[in-house]
C-alpha cells in the first residue's frame, strides 16, 4: 500500500504547513487591511472599498501630518546616530577590554531593555521637571530618551559583530604597520559594518515607531507621528489614518533599504 | 660581536598570572638565517614569536631588532612581518589590496607600490589572482598570499607561525622546499615556529627546541638529532631508546663506563647535561646494529626478538636484552623484507659513539 | 652561542606606555549618558512614589500611602489583576502561535527561507500604532469582521468586538508575535537536529519524538518567549489605549491618566514602580530558568 502510506506521511506535513500559513496570514491581516482601506474612496470606513481613490493620500499632505512626520523622521535619524556612537563605544569597551566592573557596565548598557519604556518615560518627564529643565521637553527630551532606549540594541549587535572578528586580523594589520586608528578604519570597522548598520537600523525603526516614551515628552507644536495618530484616534477611525500609516511604513522601508544598500546589515541577521 | 644580529632576545620571560609561559629565553638570529623554534603546543614558542612581533610585552628581559631595543614598542613600529597560522587575510579586501596593505601603511609611492606588489605576487606565483577575494582561493593559495603580504614590506625579520599546519600532507611537503628556496633567494632573516620536527630539520639553519617555556637545546639540525642534550630533545625529535643507569664511571676523554638498570655494561659518550645522580643512556633505533648471534664477540649484547614490525622501507625489531630491558632497533628492509622473526636469538651492538649519557630530568 | 645573560639593565627608553587605561574613553560616554538619562530619573521616580500627595500638591513627607492605596483599593487591585491576566493570556497565545512558525522556519529546506524569515521581521517595521489601527478597522462595529458576518447573514446586529480585554489580547498577541518567533527559533537552532533522527531510529514516532526530545530541549525558548511577551505586554500602552478605549484600564493607562490628567505624580510613580517590579520579577524568573536549563544542556 505505498500510496496510502505516502498519503499518511504527507498529510500531517500538509496540515502543519497550512497552520503555519494561517499564522502568517494572521500576522499580515491588519497591515493588508490598512493598505486596502487607504485606497478606498468613501469617507466612511468600508471594507472592501466600493471605489478606489488616492484622495486620502492627498489629504495627508497638510501641515498637520507633514510636521509630525518631519519631527519623527529627524528624531529617529539623530537619535539612531547618537545611540550608534554611544552603543558602539560601549560594545568596544566590554568586548575588547578586561576591567573591574565590566559585567556591571555590560548590564547597565543593556538595562533599558529590561525596564518597561513607559516607566522610563514617566521617570524622564518627572526628572526634567524636577531639575528645572522643563524647557527640554519636545525635541531635545525626545532625542535624549529615544537614544537611551536604543543604546542596548546597538551595543548588542556591535558586540556580536566584534566577537566575530578574528583578532589575528587586527594583529596582522598592526604587524604590517597600521596604527591603532588605521587598523580600526581599514580592518575592524569594515568587518563589523553589517552589525553596526543592523544596530543603527533597529534604532531608527524603534525610535520612529515609539509610543511609550514620546507619550510623555512631546509638547504642543512638537509631536511625533505615532502620538499624532493616537490623538487622532480618540475621535474615531478615519481612512486618512490608513494613508498616514502606509506612508509612515513606506518611509521606514526606504530607510531600511538604504541602510541595507550602504551597510549590508542582512549579512549580520543571517550570519555571514 | 662582529655584526649586530637581526633579532636578539636577552633573558626574556613572560608570565600570564602565575603561569610562566616563557622562561629566560636568550637567542640571536643573524642576517639571512633561517631559525626555527621547535616544540610541542604550549611550550612557549608562539608567545616568544608574539613578543618579537610586539603583540605581547615580555614580563622580563629585552628584545632587540637590528640592535635596537623594542620593548613596549607597538607592533606597527617594529618592521617585522608575520605569516599567521590561519593566514589572517583580510576577508573584505582583494588579494592585491591585502598585499598592498603594508606598503600603503608605509606611504610608499603609487608607482613603487604597484611594482613591489606585482613583484611579490610574481614571487609566490600568484600573478593573475589580484582581484580575487581570499575566500575564492584554495588553502595553499591563501598561504602564498599571506607570504607575499609579509615579504613585500621587506621586514627586518619574517615571522612564520606554523604556516604550513593547515595544509594537507603533500602540499605541506612541497611548500617546505618552496618556502626555503624563497627565503634563500630573498635572503630574509626568518624565525619559524613549528611543532613538526621534520619541517624544522628540513628547513632550518639552526633550531631551538623549547619545552615548558625554556630552550632545551639550540643548534643545527645535525647537532640536535645526533647529539640531543636532554631526554626531551631526544624523544621529541625522532625515536630514542632510553636505558636507565645504575652505575657510572666517567673518564676524562668524554667517555663513560655505564651499567644499566638491567645489568648491561656499556661504553657511552658523556653529553652536556650528564650531571646529577639520575642518568640515562639514549640511543636511536637506527644506530643499533643487529647481527646473527654466531658473529658475536666482545662488545655485543645478546637478546631475543619480541616483535618484528614491518614499516615498508624499514623494519623495527623490539629486542629483549639479556637483562630484561627492551629496545627498538631499526633496520633497512633487506632482500626478503624481514630478516628476523619473533623468538630469534640476536646479537646487538650499541656503539659508544651513539650511546649518549644524559641526566634524566 | 646563546645570548648574553649579563647586563639586563633596562635602557632608559624602555618604559611601559599607557598611564590611562584604554577602556575609559570608551566606557565613560555611554555610562554617563545612561546614568543621567536613565538611572537618576528612575531613582527619582522611586523617591517620588514615596511622597505624599495632598490637594493636588506634592508634600515633602515620606509615606507608603500611595502603595497602600494601589494595593488596597479594590479598583486599583482589579487594574493590577487585569494587567496580569491580559499579559498572561498574551504570553500564552504568543508562545503557542510562535512555536509552529519557528519550527517551520528552522526545519524547512526551501530556498525561500530568508524571505520567510524577513516576513516575520517585517511587521516589526510597521510599528505598534499601524498594526493596532489595523485591528481596529477589522474589529470595530462597522469594521471588516462585522460587515462580513452580517453580509453572510450570520448576524443581525454588529457584535461589540472592541473596547474590551479580548480585543486588547488579540492586538498585543499580534504585536508581540515577532519576538516570540525569534526567541523560540534561537533555541530550535541551538538544538542538534540529529537528536530527532536518533530518537526515531530508536523507535519513537513523530509525536513521541516531538514530546520527548524536541519540546524539552527547546523549553528555554518557550519560557523565554513566554516571559518576554509577558513583560512587553504588561508595559504596553498603545494597544490597550486604542483597542481598549475608555472601558479598559491597565497599569500603563492608569499611569498615563494619573500623571497627565489627574496630575497625581506620587501615585503614578508608585504604579510605575509596581509595574517595574512585576516586569523585573518576570525577567529574573526567566534568567533563573535560562541558567538552570543552560546548566543541563
Amino acid at each position: 500500500m505505498p500510496v496510502q502510506r505516502m498519503i499518511k506521511r504527507a498529510l500531517p506535513r500538509a496540515a502543519f504547513t497550512l497552520v503555519v500559513m494561517a499564522i502568517y496570514a494572521f500576522m499580515f491581516l491588519p497591515i493588508a487591511v490598512v493598505l486596502v482601506t487607504s485606497v478606498g474612496a468613501s469617507r466612511y470606513l468600508e471594507f472592501p472599498p466600493r471605489a478606489l481613490s488616492l484622495r486620502w493620500y492627498q489629504a495627508v499632505l497638510v501641515k498637520d501630518w507633514i510636521e509630525p512626520a518631519r519631527v519623527s523622521f529627524n528624531l529617529a535619524l539623530v537619535s539612531a546616530a547618537i545611540a550608534t556612537l554611544l552603543g558602539s563605544a560601549g560594545a568596544f569597551a566590554i568586548v575588547r577590554h578586561r576591567f573591574l566592573g565590566r559585567d556591571a557596565i555590560a548590564a547597565l548598557l543593556h538595562s533599558p531593555l529590561a525596564i518597561p519604556s513607559i516607566v522610563a518615560g514617566v521617570a524622564i518627564l518627572q526628572f526634567f521637571t524636577v531639575v528645572g529643565a522643563k524647557w527640554l521637553l519636545g525635541f531635545p527630551a525626545l532625542l535624549l530618551a529615544h537614544a537611551m532606549e536604543t543604546i542596548p540594541f546597538v551595543t548588542r549587535t556591535v558586540s556580536v559583530s566584534l566577537l566575530g572578528v578574528d583578532r589575528t586580523l587586527e594583529q596582522a594589520a598592526m604587524n604590517l604597520g597600521a596604527r591603532r586608528w588605521q587598523t580600526l578604519r581599514h580592518v575592524t570597522l569594515p568587518l563589523i559594518k553589517p552589525g553596526l548598520f543592523a544596530g543603527a537600523a533597529f534604532a531608527f525603526v524603534i525610535s520612529f515607531n515609539n509610543v511609550n516614551l514620546s507619550l510623555f515628552l512631546v509638547r504642543p507644536g512638537v509631536i511625533t507621528l505615532p502620538i499624532r495618530i493616537m490623538n487622532f484616534l480618540e475621535f474615531g477611525v478615519a481612512p486618512v489614518l490608513a494613508a498616514v500609516n502606509i506612508l509612515s511604513l513606506a518611509a521606514v522601508l526606504v530607510v531600511v533599504a538604504v541602510a541595507e544598500r550602504v551597510g549590508g546589515f542582512t549579512k549580520f541577521l543571517y550570519g555571514q | 660581536m662582529a655584526t649586530i644580529p637581526d633579532v636578539e632576545l636577552r633573558g626574556v620571560t613572560k608570565r600570564f598570572g602565575s603561569v610562566e609561559a616563557v622562561r629566560d629565553v636568550s637567542l640571536q638570529i643573524s642576517r639571512g638565517e633561517f631559525f626555527t623554534l621547535l616544540g610541542p603546543s604550549g611550550c612557549g614558542k608562539s608567545t616568544t614569536l608574539n613578543m618579537i612581533a610586539g603583540f605581547v610585552d615580555p614580563t622580563d628581559g629585552l628584545v632587540f631588532l637590528r640592535g635596537e631595543c623594542v620593548n613596549y614598542r607597538p607592533p606597527f613600529e617594529r618592521n617585522t612581518a608575520m605569516v599567521f597560522q590561519n593566514y589572517a587575510l583580510f576577508p573584505h579586501m582583494t588579494v592585491w589590496d591585502n598585499v598592498a596593505f603594508g606598503l600603503r601603511m608605509r606611504r610608499v609611492s603609487a608607482g613603487e607600490l604597484r611594482r613591489r606588489v606585482d613583484e611579490a605576487l610574481e614571487k609566490v606565483r600568484l600573478a593573475g589572482f589580484e582581484s580575487r577575494f581570499p575566500r575564492q582561493l584554495s588553502g595553499g593559495q591563501q598561504q602564498r598570499v599571506a607570504l607575499a603580504r609579509a615579504i613585500v614590506t621587506r621586514p627586518a625579520v619574517l615571522l612564520l607561525d606554523e604556516p604550513l599546519s593547515n595544509l594537507d600532507l603533500k602540499l605541506r611537503e612541497a611548500m617546505r622546499l618552496e618556502l626555503k628556496a624563497l627565503q634563500r633567494e630573498l635572503g630574509v632573516t626568518t624565525l619559524y615556529v613549528t611543532h613538526d620536527q621534520s619541517e624544522a630539520l628540513v628547513m632550518s639553519d639552526r633550531i631551538a627546541v623549547m619545552n615548558h617555556g625554556r630552550i632545551e637545546q639550540l643548534g643545527t639540525a645535525v647537532d640536535i638529532y645526533e647529539r640531543p642534550a636532554t631526554p626531551f630533545v631526544a624523544s621529541f625529535i625522532g625515536t630514542t631508546n632510553f636505558l636507565r643507569v645504575r652505575a657510572v664511571e666517567m673518564w676524562t676523554d668524554g667517555r663513560a663506563s655505564v651499567v644499566t638498570a638491567g645489568g648491561l655494561a656499556l661504553e657511552a659518550t658523556v653529553g652536556s647535561s650528564a650531571e646529577g645522580d639520575r642518568l640515562m643512556v639514549a640511543i636511536r633505533p637506527e644506530k643499533i646494529q643487529l647481527l646473527s648471534p654466531a658473529l658475536t664477540d666482545e662488545g655485543f649484547h645478546r637478546g631475543v626478538v619480541v616483535h618484528a614490525i614491518y614499516l615498508g622501507s624499514m623494519v623495527r625489531y623490539i629486542v629483549a636484552l639479556d637483562g630484561g630491558e627492551e629496545i627498538a632497533v631499526d633496520q633497512v628492509s633487506g632482500d626478503n623484507a624481514v630478516t628476523w622473526t619473533k623468538g630469534n636469538q640476536v646479537a646487538v651492538r650499541l656503539s659508544p659513539q651513539h650511546c649518549l649519557l644524559m641526566s634524566d630530568r | 652561542m646563546t645570548g648574553t645573560h649579563d647586563a639586563l639593565a633596562m635602557p632608559a627608553a624602555v618604559v611601559p606606555r599607557r598611564s590611562v587605561p584604554g577602556y575609559l574613553p570608551l566606557v565613560l560616554p555611554p555610562v554617563a549618558y545612561l546614568v543621567i538619562i536613565f538611572v537618576i530619573p528612575l531613582a527619582l521616580l522611586a523617591v517620588l512614589s514615596l511622597l505624599r500627595h495632598e490637594a493636588g500638591l506634592i508634600v515633602n513627607q515620606l509615606t507608603l500611602e500611595n502603595y497602600a492605596k494601589l494595593l488596597g483599593d479594590t479598583y486599583y487591585v482589579r487594574v493590577i489583576y487585569r494587567t496580569l491576566g491580559t499579559s498572561l493570556a498574551v504570553a500564552f497565545f504568543v508562545t503557542f502561535l510562535s512555536y509552529p512558525v519557528a519550527y517551520f522556519l528552522t526545519r524547512t529546506r526551501t530556498t525561500w527561507k530568508p524571505v520567510l524569515v524577513a516576513l516575520v521581521l517585517a511587521p516589526e517595521l510597521s510599528g505598534v500604532v499601524l498594526r493596532t489601527y489595523g485591528w481596529l478597522v477589522i474589529l470595530e462595529p462597522e469594521g471588516l469582521l462585522n460587515t462580513v458576518l452580517q453580509r453572510l447573514g450570520l448576524l443581525d446586529a454588529p457584535l461589540k468586538l472592541v473596547h474590551n480585554y479580548a480585543a486588547v489580547t488579540i492586538g498585543l498577541t499580534h504585536v508581540l508575535l515577532t519576538f516570540g518567533v525569534f526567541t523560540v527559533m534561537a533555541s530550535l537552532q541551538a538544538m542538534d537536529p540529529t537528536l530527532e533522527l536518533a530518537a526515531q531510529n530508536l523507535g519513537a514516532n513523530r509525536v513521541q519524538t516531538f514530546l520527548r526530545i524536541t519540546l524539552p530541549l527547546t523549553l528555554p525558548g518557550i519560557l523565554g518567549s513566554f516571559f518576554l511577551a509577558f513583560a512587553l505586554a504588561a508595559g504596553a500602552y498603545a494597544t490597550p489605549a486604542i483597542l481598549g478605549g475608555k472601558t479598559v484600564e491597565v497599569m500603563s493607562t492608569l499611569i498615563y491618566t494619573q500623571l497627565l490628567y489627574i496630575l497625581n505624580w506620587p501615585l503614578a510613580s508608585a504604579a510605575a514602580v509596581i509595574l517595574l517590579v512585576i516586569v523585573l520579577t518576570t525577567l529574573m524568573l526567566l534568567g533563573r530558568f535560562g541558567a538552570r536549563r543552560g546548566a543541563v544542556l
